[in-house]
């Protein structure tokens, strides 16, 4: 080996892995400039083109050369990133070779070890305190210079602007609210005084962008509406004026892995609806990351539950009550043994409980109901719907029900809850039962909730089929199809059901003898698969971008 | 993911012990070195670092907002429980940092001990200030000023990387200039391997004074033997150990007075304390330009009252955090000057638990085998 490579071949590799690295060196100077991300924003031919949109912001011709130029920018960019890397990566080898040429050659040149000699850095301590203390006063010198030369000037005094006008964080609130997914009880059905659905009396109040998707529902407290967004790395909360859409403030969440979780496309990074009391606003995201926020914006506490093994991503909403916020954790199969429903501490963020569930990943939200003797926190999933005691998460009762992945979230209404999922069926079970009420296989819904109101029960499946049951004894009163596709569930408002459809057609019916359509409004933009909230004279929908805001017309 | 790399940087712990205080074994111990470049430096791309994890910590132990995962954890405790017991096994060879110096050493000069002693203070000025940084949620010093991240990436502004290669070429000629004189996280080390349970030994039997041993290492660790065969006179040693402990709480008091004014300024480096300088001097008509944030701060309509209030909270850290590191930065160096001030007796040839960094080079020029023979001298033949 040691005659493998000859002394000439050593020192010609090394001539040229030097000249190499000398000629990449000053190549990789001269590309770095074009490799910094500033290079797209700096370009002064763009900053003229911004200035004269800004001024002219129709032009068309001066809008495609912005862009044809942001075009040329970014490719020479990405060109010079990789230039750098692809040269990086071969210095690195040259400076490999070098490293092994230099050490062969050395190698085969050593001189006699000498004999050990006294070292000649064996010196006192003296020296080495010595040495200390000049380093040390050195540091303070050039601390003390770093301090008055580069202090920064004391700030002059200003007269502030008085703050934005805000609503006080001690606002009263009262009765109830939409404070979580479909609204005080989780049934659908808004309490509030309903807008009119109909173009000639109703109008659209105001309409927000909202930067970051989402397909989770507002929800409000007082005149305030929260609502989240995200898009793998970024993950925010919103809260707007109920009044205006004004932007209140926003804020986003730190708590997470750093990996981005893979998520299905409709689920997104923000399912879950955010869930609001006077304590703050708790939002739930896809990497397991969970934070809380006072209603002025201040966060409350954050922390990560981490990433769930959940095929299409979480989306079941928080939930709460005066001092818990619930979760539903489900996720991998049953064997796994890794679903939790865990209760937190509202205002620390710490874990009150958590308890381990026997059931696969599931994507529904629960409900808090008072049976009358107790509360019970009343979940879905596969194959069980679980009880718990909200106090502590001990198991109440279950039963075995469902199958499939279930999405439908349960509803409660006279004494009986309701579940519903395509792969199993419609069932009402009676709390604590041991065996079902009835059970109904019209219209199974994959992903929207049952909607229980006036002794009857109405679900809706994606593809716009409709039945509707005698919630008493589960008899079919009657079924229709409608032209549209459905992802929000349907609610109740007025004394009317109210459909929305994906493309933001939201039709207002009566139902209870028969399907019979009474409005249709047509909201522009698309993907509305938030389910609608209400406050009182007003409905809030989202789309994939925006949020619509619907009142009477003055 | 993440737990994998826990899980490897655990093995490869263990395998750095195994080779240091069992097999002695130097090329092994390069070999683990060049696989913990590849899978820490380039593979992993220099995260998770134990070493920037010292910011994570700091983050969620001072910060409000702090939180931090459970493998960055076990990533900062691991090589600390591992020098607590073997000394600092993490510098020898699982430190893609320390590997890649290791690797690159070409022709060592040795530097006198009292430069190791004086630049080494570095250390825990950067410790300190990258604590300080972290734990007002102000900066992660340790990795924006990263010097060999760039060369795992591939990429990197050029400043740095030219930081960087300023290392390696210096490294050619003194041993690991980053881990002796900038690495935070190699002080901590240091610390924890004095107490180390087994610490590196020079040979494995006792020691036979043949002096082969004395010039083996490039990084000034191996401390000669002290005052063996007298008693000597003590009282010089003790009369400046007792003025220097006498000084001691005198010096931490002046670091705390001195750390709250000067490191006050450095709060200027939060964003929320920029960001209301320039409202403010916007706002008093002494700037026009405005800038991206407080176009942003402005365009959504927040308070500046309120930026006023969270920024003076943060200089108000910054004066309590400001006057810890003035105290621990007078305590270290304090201490210092105490460890050189005392008498030392030591009978035979010793590897400095703190600066030892485990490249076992000197096992190689040691005579004694592991059975208690000694090999005759013989003299290196090229």
């Amino acid at each position: 080996m040691s005659r493998f490579f000859s002394r000439t071949t050593l020192r010609s590799a090394l001539f040229f892995s030097l000249g190499y690295l000398l000629l990449a060196t000053l190549l990789q100077l001269a590309n770095q400039p074009n490799t910094s991300s500033n290079r797209l924003i700096e370009d002064s031919r763009m900053a003229e083109l911004r200035q004269t949109l800004s001024r002219d912001p129709n032009n068309e011709v001066l809008k495609e050369e912005a862009r044809e130029r942001d075009r040329i920018l970014r490719q020479r960019f990405h060109l010079s990133r990789d230039f750098a890397a692809k040269t990086g990566f071969l210095m690195l080898l040259a400076g490999g070779i070098a490293i092994y040429c230099v050490w062969r050659l050395r190698r085969d040149s050593l001189p006699p070890e000498p004999s050990a000699p006294t070292p000649s850095w064996v010196v006192p301590d003296a020296a080495s305190r010595i040495a200390l203390n000049l380093t040390a006063f050195a540091l303070s010198a050039g601390t003390v210079f770093l301090y008055f030369q580069a202090s920064p000037e004391p700030l002059p005094e200003i007269t502030e602007a008085s703050p934005q006008p805000k609503v006080s964080q001690t606002e009263k609130v009262e009765g109830p609210q939409w404070n979580r997914f479909r609204g005080p009880e989780g049934s659908g059905v808004s309490p509030f005084a309903a807008p009119p659905y109909t173009t000639e009396k109703g109008q659209l109040l105001w309409t927000a962008d909202i930067p970051l998707p989402g397909p989770n529902s507002p929800v409000i407290w007082g005149s305030k509406v929260f609502l989240s967004g995200a898009d793998g790395r970024t993950r925010a909360i919103y809260c707007l004026d109920l009044k205006t859409g004004k932007q209140l403030w926003e804020n986003r969440i730190g708590a997470g892995e750093r990996k981005e979780p893979e998520v299905f496309e409709d689920t997104g990074h923000a399912a879950p609806t955010l869930a609001v009391n006077d304590t703050g606003v708790f939002g739930l995201f896809s990497n397991g990351g969970l934070a809380g926020y006072s209603l002025d914006g201040k966060l409350l506490w954050q922390k990560n539950l981490g990433i769930p093994e959940n095929v299409y991503g979480i989306a079941s909403s928080p939930i709460l009550d005066d001092e818990k916020l619930y979760i539903q954790f489900d996720q991998g199969y049953i064997e796994d043994e890794k679903s939790r429903m865990i209760a937190i501490d509202l205002k620390s963020g710490n874990e009150i409980w958590s308890v381990k569930r026997k059931v696969d990943a599931s994507w529904t939200t629960p409900i808090l109901v008072n049976t009358g003797n107790r509360r019970e926190l009343f979940t879905v999933s596969t194959p069980d719907v679980i009880a718990h005691d909200p106090q502590d998460g001990s198991l109440l009762w279950k039963l075995k029900c469902m199958r499939g992945e279930v999405a439908s979230s349960p509803v409660y209404y006279n004494e009986t809850y309701y579940v519903v999922h395509m792969d199993a069926s419609l069932f009402a079970i009676e709390p604590a039962a041991e065996n079902w009420l009835w059970e109904g296989i019209e219209a199974l819904p994959d992903i929207t909730s049952p909607l229980a109101v006036e002794d009857r029960v109405i679900v809706a499946d994606t593809y716009g089929k409709l039945a509707c049951y005698d919630a008493k004894d589960g008899k079919v009163l009657w079924k229709h199809e409608v032209d549209m596709t459905i992802k929000a569930s349907p609610s109740y408002s007025g004394g009317q059901l109210l459909l929305l459809s994906e493309a933001g057609e939201l039709v207002a019916a009566e139902f209870r003898d028969g399907w019979r359509e009474l409005s249709k409004i047509k909201f522009e933009g698309k993907l509305f698969h938030a389910s609608p909230s209400f406050a009182k004279g007003i409905l809030l929908l989202r789309s994939s971008k925006k949020l619509f805001c619907w009142g009477a017309k003055p | 993911m993440e737990w994998m790399d826990v899980g490897v940087l655990l093995l490869a712990l263990i395998l750095a012990t195994w080779l240091i205080h069992r097999r002695r074994s130097r090329p092994l111990l390069l070999l683990l070195g060049v696989f913990c470049i590849g899978y820490f430096g380039f593979y992993k791309l220099g995260c998770v670092c134990p070493i920037g994890s010292v910011q994570n910590v700091s983050y969620a132990f001072f910060a409000d907002e702090g939180t931090i995962s459970l493998t960055i954890l076990a990533a900062f405790l691991l090589p600390l429980l591992f020098a607590f017991a073997f000394g600092r096994v993490f510098c020898s060879a699982v430190c893609p940092f320390g590997a890649l110096q290791e690797l690159v050493l070409y022709r060592p000069r040795f530097l006198p001990l009292w430069a190791d002693h004086a630049f080494g203070y570095l250390r825990w000025v950067i410790l300190a200030l990258a604590v300080l940084l972290a734990g007002t949620a102000t900066l992660f010093l340790l990795c924006a000023y990263d010097p060999f991240i760039g060369f795992f990436r591939l990429s990197g502004p050029v400043e740095f990387l030219l930081f960087g290669a300023a290392l390696i070429v210096l490294g050619l000629f003194v041993g690991r200039p980053y881990c002796r004189f900038l690495c935070p996280y190699g002080a901590l080390l240091g610390l924890c391997s004095r107490f180390a349970e087994k610490k590196v030994r020079i040979t494995p039997r006792e020691c036979v004074h043949c002096r082969l041993c004395e010039e083996s290492c490039p990084y000034g660790a191996i401390r000669l033997p002290e005052n063996r065969n007298l008693p000597p006179d003590s009282s010089p040693h003790l009369r400046r150990f007792l003025l220097y402990l006498v000084l001691l709480p005198v010096l931490c008091v002046a670091g705390w007075f001195a750390g709250s004014v000067l490191f006050r300024p450095l709060a200027e480096l939060h964003p929320s304390v920029s960001l209301e300088r320039q409202l403010v001097l916007e706002e008093a008509g002494k700037v026009k330009e405005t800038t991206d944030a407080s176009k942003a701060f402005r365009d959504r309509g927040l308070s500046l009252r309120e930026l006023r209030a969270e920024a003076g909270g943060i200089r108000n850290a910054f004066e309590t955090g400001g006057a810890w590191v003035g105290l621990f930065l007078a305590l270290v160096l304090g201490l210092k000057l105490l460890e050189l001030s005392r008498l030392r007796v030591r009978l035979e040839y010793e590897a400095d638990p703190a600066a030892c960094v485990g490249c076992a080079r000197c096992f190689e020029d040691c005579p004694v085998m592991a059975d208690g023979s000694v090999l005759p001298y013989q003299e290196k033949t090229p």
